[in-house]
């Protein structure tokens, strides 16, 4: 470095770091500031993308009265109870709907080490778009296809049994009935890869065989029975007197109905009627989602407001270590006036080592904040909620240099113009 | 090689004319192969006149022409040029940047002008100048003497025409003010170079007494009040 010939950006360098220290605290400034806008911007595009991936082509979603809000959490997002069941009649009931295109229900209520087991129908994997890594699809009850996650933690293939957990997490009371593993789901980066896909039949069989004399979902919320209020006959029926393997159709449960719109008409018609039935209540995921971002949103504010206060001090902090530079080196710069260069060149040289830190700094900051994505991502696998990844690249990243660049160019505009309005003639008077 | 013709220079010309001080220079041609002693009390105009040399300032009036260019009337871009192409500078602190080792100190003309540094150059004139074990030293581990000869090979490595001092032995003992007086003038016979002096220092003119290409000129400082110069300029 040394040995190579000095030029107008290598000169820009050595005073740049002819103030170790300083140029540091600036660097590290910039740089926090810079990742913590980074870091909420991977987070919350990822958030955003899972939220949409694990909505698929979902418009609405049925179950128990309750809050639609948690109808959604745990009917796509497997991250809550459910509110309770609904009769397995509203399956056919929504299917025989106009407006409908698909109705799919789903059963929730066990686990496998932790992992959700998701009663639903084969129509489930069209509705998801999923497509199998290996095996096939089940053909009969207690056999069950494996998400991409669920294989790889727990070593299962096609072939292999394992026995269902009731309850939502890992350690409840272990099925009698062992599950037959017939496949497993190629990855998707969504939810689906942390559940267990198996038939409607296979949780009322599990249950009817455990003798719980419960109905097919269950979860923690153990029936509330409000949630079921005004739907006659069916109060805490479910499969309780099913201990057949093919109950009656009518006393049948599922947790939730997920529901595909033939036409945009039915986001008007739909949800009223379905909030409209006895015990039924709709859940609309664009509604809810919003809803939830906007929680979300909250917290992703505070962040993004946090870095732009880093960004503020950092371009302070750059604009007066600049001045004072200019100051300092007033001698150094006015004898390159005198030397020949142009007061544009001493402008730009100025320019040059904000630029310099702004560059340092942008690379700083994109490792940091992929490395704090990284961090955060392991975090949550390791709870088994949202994939976030650290090898994300959102296109809004090229927002950090634009940021980086924008605020040296400010910070230096300032001492810039003071480098070029230099009083050379000062060199020629007696110092006093 | 210099030429004063009526020249004139106003302080504050940029800002209100009325409070202006107007400085008027004496007729005085500079021949070919001469040298330039500036005499003149503080605040007689020697520091304006480099700065009108140099093209940092510009003439009220008058005209002043160095080896032939009227440097007042240059476009600034053009005037930074020449001033990098044909003027080596030596001011009286010397200005050597402490962030730098001496060869990058010596490869700032270079830059100044956006040029590549001829490092063998500056090998060079380290080497004649007798300080070539110094080239990757900051300037702080100089001393005063070797700094000047520093400053020195600064000033001379683009092939000035013209070397300008001000107050070069200032502040100087005698012994460094006889070593930096035989630095200069072993340095306009070498390279060729005007020497063009601005002093009160009474050494200078001891020292060069039969040095017969040295000129003297002495500036008579300010010609008029404010007053009187508005009414002599048309």
């Amino acid at each position: 470095m040394s040995r190579a010939p000095l030029n107008l950006p290598r000169l820009a360098w050595r005073y740049l770091w002819a103030r170790p220290m300083l140029t540091a605290l600036n660097l590290m400034l910039l740089s926090l500031g810079l990742a913590a806008i980074g870091f909420v911007l991977l987070v919350s595009e990822q958030l955003e993308q899972g939220l949409k991936r694990d909505l698929g082509g979902i418009d609405l979603v049925v179950g128990a009265k309750g809050s639609p809000m948690q109808i959604l959490l745990a009917g796509v997002f497997h991250l809550d109870q459910s509110t309770g069941n609904i009769p397995l009649a509203t399956v056919s009931q929504l299917r025989a709907q106009p407006l409908v295109a698909q109705a799919v229900p789903i059963s929730l209520g066990d686990s496998f080490q932790g992992f959700r087991i998701v009663g639903t129908m084969a129509d489930y994997l069209a509705l998801y778009q999923l497509s199998l890594a290996r095996g096939q699809s089940w053909k009969a009850p207690m056999q069950a296809l494996l998400g991409a996650e669920v294989a790889r933690r727990s070593g299962l293939k096609p072939g292999d049994r394992f026995h269902g957990t009731h309850g939502l997490a890992s350690g409840g009371d272990e099925h009698e009935a062992a599950y037959e593993v017939t496949g497993v789901l190629a990855p998707t980066g969504g939810v689906v890869d942390r559940l267990v896909l198996t038939d409607l039949a296979s949780v009322w069989e599990a249950h009817a065989a455990h003798g719980h004399g419960k109905s097919a979902t269950a979860g923690g919320d153990e029936h509330d029975p409000h949630g079921h209020e005004g739907h006659e006959g069916h109060e805490g029926q479910g499969a309780q007197e099913t201990h057949g393997v093919h109950p009656d159709e009518a006393s049948l449960e599922v947790s939730m109905v997920l529901v595909r719109y033939r036409s945009p008409l039915a986001a008007v018609m739909l949800p009223r009627w379905v909030n409209a039935q006895p015990g039924l209540q709709a859940s609309v995921p664009a509604l809810e989602t919003a809803r939830l971002l906007s929680m979300v949103g909250v917290g992703v504010d505070v962040l993004r407001g946090f870095g732009a206060v880093l960004l503020l001090a950092a371009a302070l902090s750059v604009l007066v270590a600049l001045l004072h530079a200019v100051r300092e080196r007033q001698g150094d710069l006015a004898m390159l006036r005198m030397l020949g260069a142009t007061p544009m060149r001493v402008a730009a040289l100025i320019a040059m080592e904000a630029l310099m830190l702004a560059g340092l700094a942008t690379l700083l900051a994109l490792g940091l904040s992929h490395a704090l994505t990284a961090g955060l991502g392991a975090v949550l696998a390791q709870q088994q909620s949202v994939r976030i990844s650290g090898l994300w690249v959102s296109r809004w990243e090229a927002l950090v240099p634009a940021l980086a660049l924008g605020l040296a160019l400010i910070a230096a505009a300032w001492p810039a113009w003071r480098g070029y309005r230099l009083d050379v003639t000062e060199l020629l008077q007696t110092p006093r | 090689m210099v030429v004063l013709d009526g020249l004139r220079f106003r302080y504050g010309a940029d800002r209100d004319r009325a409070s202006g001080v107007d400085l008027r220079f004496p007729h005085f041609a500079l021949p070919a192969g001469g040298h330039l002693l500036l005499r003149g009390a503080s605040g007689s105009g020697k520091s304006t006149l480099l700065a009108l040399m140099a093209g940092l300032q510009t003439p009220a009036g008058g005209r002043l022409t160095m080896a032939g260019v009227e440097v007042g009337a240059l476009a600034p871009a053009a005037r930074d040029a020449w001033r990098g192409a044909h003027l080596g500078f030596m001011p009286q602190r010397l200005h050597l940047s402490p962030s730098l080792s001496v060869r990058d100190n010596l490869s700032l003309p270079y830059v100044a002008a956006g040029l590549a540094p001829d490092l063998a150059r500056i090998r060079a004139l380290l080497d004649e100048l007798g300080i070539a074990a110094l080239e990757d030293r900051r300037p702080h581990a100089l001393s005063q003497g070797q700094a000047q000869r520093v400053a020195l090979a600064r000033a001379l490595l683009r092939a000035p025409r013209f070397v300008l001092a001000d107050e070069p032995t200032a502040n100087l003992d005698d012994e460094a003010c006889d070593a930096t007086l035989a630095l200069l003038r072993r340095a306009a016979s070498e390279h060729g170079v005007c020497l063009i002096i601005a002093s009160h220092d009474a050494r200078i003119d001891a020292a060069w007494a039969g040095w017969s290409p040295l000129q003297r000129l002495r500036l008579p400082g300010r010609s008029a009040d404010a007053a009187a110069s508005q009414a002599a300029i048309p």
